[in-house]
């Protein structure tokens, strides 16, 4: 069991990559353009982080979160996502309260945490780049 | 010359070669442990108002037997011990609690406010087929039947043999 559960990773990897990338995307929307208002949250909830960033890195949220739901240049748009979300949680979800729960900042510590994974290995089987380098590899 | 041209062309195995696997195996080790404990938080938050949170004792019900599953869930991934298991009890869990709680709230996550239910639940999916990695009690466990176990034929060796 073991053994075929594992051999299935590189594709959770790519799933768990494609919706971080697509909610990510959201907030890039969401600073830009004003969409997707917040209809509810948990009790004592306060809103994300990445809400309360300046607008300007609503582009490099929409881009990156782009390139990383392709798996196009994987590890270099989740680097910059990653940075973006620590930045977040630095800057806005840390001085609210020690606490990251209190501080509404477990949501960007989570991206913070998988984005910087994905920038150190990869994002899994299912991405453009491995499909550019197995044809890159096929025609060599 | 020869390695030179392959590392050009595929700047991410260019990349794999500076960091190496150590990095990577490190950054898991922070990821799970700080996931497991991020997530412990609403255990404790429901058990006994961790950091001011609202206190859940109604317990038949779902949203209270949530807390002690999320406490002992989140500390046994932070500690990594019976990983794939318990990523998967809290997978499901979360897929629940999306479902029931913010799912009618909202079509999109950042809209419904289950957002961070999204995140867990597909963290632990990964972490199912992911193991604990190094340095978990998982860990420690197989290094030992590995080397207590010899016979080639016995399915724990072939279990310790893969990766944890």
């Amino acid at each position: 069991v073991k053994l075929t559960v594992t051999a299935w990773e590189p594709h959770a990897r790519s799933i768990l990559r494609i919706i971080l990338a697509f909610v990510f995307s959201l907030h890039g929307l969401r600073l830009l353009y004003g969409l997707f208002p917040q209809l509810a949250r948990r009790p004592g909830g306060v809103s994300v982080p990445l809400d309360s960033l300046p607008q300007f890195t609503g582009y490099i949220m929409l881009i990156g979160a782009g390139l990383l739901f392709l798996g196009l240049l994987t590890r270099p748009s989740a680097l910059a996502l990653a940075l973006v979300s620590l930045a977040s949680y630095v800057l806005v979800a840390a001085p609210r309260a020690l606490a990251p729960i209190r501080a509404g900042g477990n949501e960007v510590l989570l991206y913070f945490l998988v984005f910087m994974y994905f920038a150190l290995d990869g994002g899994g089987s299912w991405s453009l780049d491995r499909l550019l380098e197995t044809r890159r590899a096929g025609r060599a | 010359m020869l390695v030179a041209q392959e590392n050009r062309m595929k700047p991410g195995r260019a990349l794999d070669k500076v960091l190496g696997d150590k990095l990577t195996g490190s950054w898991l080790v922070v990821l799970r442990i700080a996931a497991g404990l991020l997530f412990s938080q609403h255990g404790g938050e429901k058990l006994w108002g961790f950091a001011g949170g609202r206190i859940d004792h109604n317990f038949p019900s779902l949203h209270a037997l949530a807390g002690p599953i999320e406490l002992v869930g989140g500390l046994l991934i932070a500690a990594g011990l019976f990983t794939r298991t318990v990523a998967f009890i809290l997978c499901g869990e979360m897929a629940v609690a999306y479902f029931m709680d913010w799912a009618p709230k909202g079509f999109f996550p950042i809209n419904n406010g289950g957002e961070e239910a999204v995140l867990f639940c597909y963290l632990f999916l990964w972490l199912v087929t992911r193991g604990a990695g190094p340095l978990s009690i998982d860990a420690l466990i197989h290094r030992r039947t590995e080397t207590s176990v010899q016979r080639p034929s016995d399915h724990r060796t072939v279990n310790a043999a893969t990766r944890v």
